[in-house]
């Protein structure tokens, strides 16, 4: 408050007065405390707010639902020996592919270049050779 | 909830005569920032915290409101101020000065009109200093609070604002 300075100044008490007369006037020209008009203009806005929350509702339901639903759909009992055989049946194994060779591999395999390397290296080098 | 109401009436005038002052006692935005300001505190958009009285806690919320609507008005102004510009030109408008503001409020006496002409012409923190302080008889710590300053700040603008408005009032300062 202004008692904390100088409030018995003139200037102070002058001050006081005028702000006083000016605090009565305007209690005079005092608006409602809710107008009505304003609060109306304004009520949808909070009408629809509360709308907004069906929303997000809404939506969690309808998400529970469809979750339920895949949930009972998928849950179809199988025999385990007969998913083994349709999985062994429709698949061929990778490793029998690998296992497997063709006719044309076969020769080739004859002269594999390790023997190669091994007779070259007796011709060359003798003293490789421990036999003498 | 009811206690509220009960502290909203209780504070109505002395909202409402903020409410005029931060709205440059134009009384329809005056009055649409005070239900505004109502309105966020029955709806819990401006929440209490204790730390003040809840008057303070009604003027700051009433400055919070007063401060967005004139932004409002701004950027609506300037999206109207093109074909306003245009129109001004031709009819070679003239901005209305303060007395023809505060004339527009409602009919006030010689007295009132002359502190309402000097608090328009002061800076707009000097008046909100001196309303707070006179008008709604708040603490210096208060209007610190309602204004979101410091208590050293308030006692600054007190006397400058002081100083000037007894100047153009034609008071006599000899007091200081």
């Amino acid at each position: 408050m202004t008692s904390q300075f100088d409030s018995n100044s003139l200037v102070d008490k002058e001050l006081n007065r005028r702000f006083a007369m000016m605090r009565q006037q305007d209690a005079r020209h005092l608006p409602e405390i809710f107008d009505a008009q304003v609060l109306a203009a304004r009520s949808p806005l909070i009408v629809r707010r509360k709308s907004y929350a069906i929303i997000p509702m809404t939506a969690a339901a309808l998400a529970a639902v469809i979750v339920t639903g895949l949930l009972v759909s998928g849950q179809s009992s199988q025999d385990p020996s007969l998913l083994y055989a349709s999985i062994m049946s429709e698949n061929i194994m990778a490793t029998d592919q690998l296992m497997s060779m063709s006719p044309g591999t076969m020769p080739a395999m004859i002269t594999t270049v390790g023997v190669d390397i091994t007779d070259a290296a007796l011709v060359n080098y003798p003293q490789l050779d421990y036999a003498h | 909830m009811q206690s509220v109401i009960e502290e909203l009436q209780a504070h109505h005038a002395a909202n409402f005569g903020w409410a005029l002052t931060c709205c440059a006692w134009q009384r329809d935005v005056a009055d649409e920032v005070l239900q505004d300001a109502y309105l966020r505190v029955l709806d819990g958009r401006a929440r209490y915290s204790g730390h003040s009285t809840s008057k303070t806690w009604f003027f700051s919320v009433i400055k919070r409101v007063a401060a967005d609507m004139q932004r409002t008005l701004k950027r609506r102004s300037i999206l109207n101020l093109r074909i306003v510009s245009s129109d001004a030109a031709l009819a070679g408008d003239k901005t209305p000065d303060t007395s023809e503001i505060v004339s527009d409020a409602w009919e006030a006496d010689d007295s009132s009109r002359q502190l309402h002409v000097a608090l328009m012409t002061l800076p707009t923190r000097q008046r909100e200093v001196l309303h707070l302080l006179f008008y709604a008889e708040l603490t210096l710590e208060d209007t610190a609070i309602a204004l979101d300053v410091s208590v050293g700040s308030v006692r600054t603008h007190y006397h400058r604002g002081k100083k000037r408005l007894s100047v153009l009032l034609c008071l006599e300062e000899n007091d200081d």
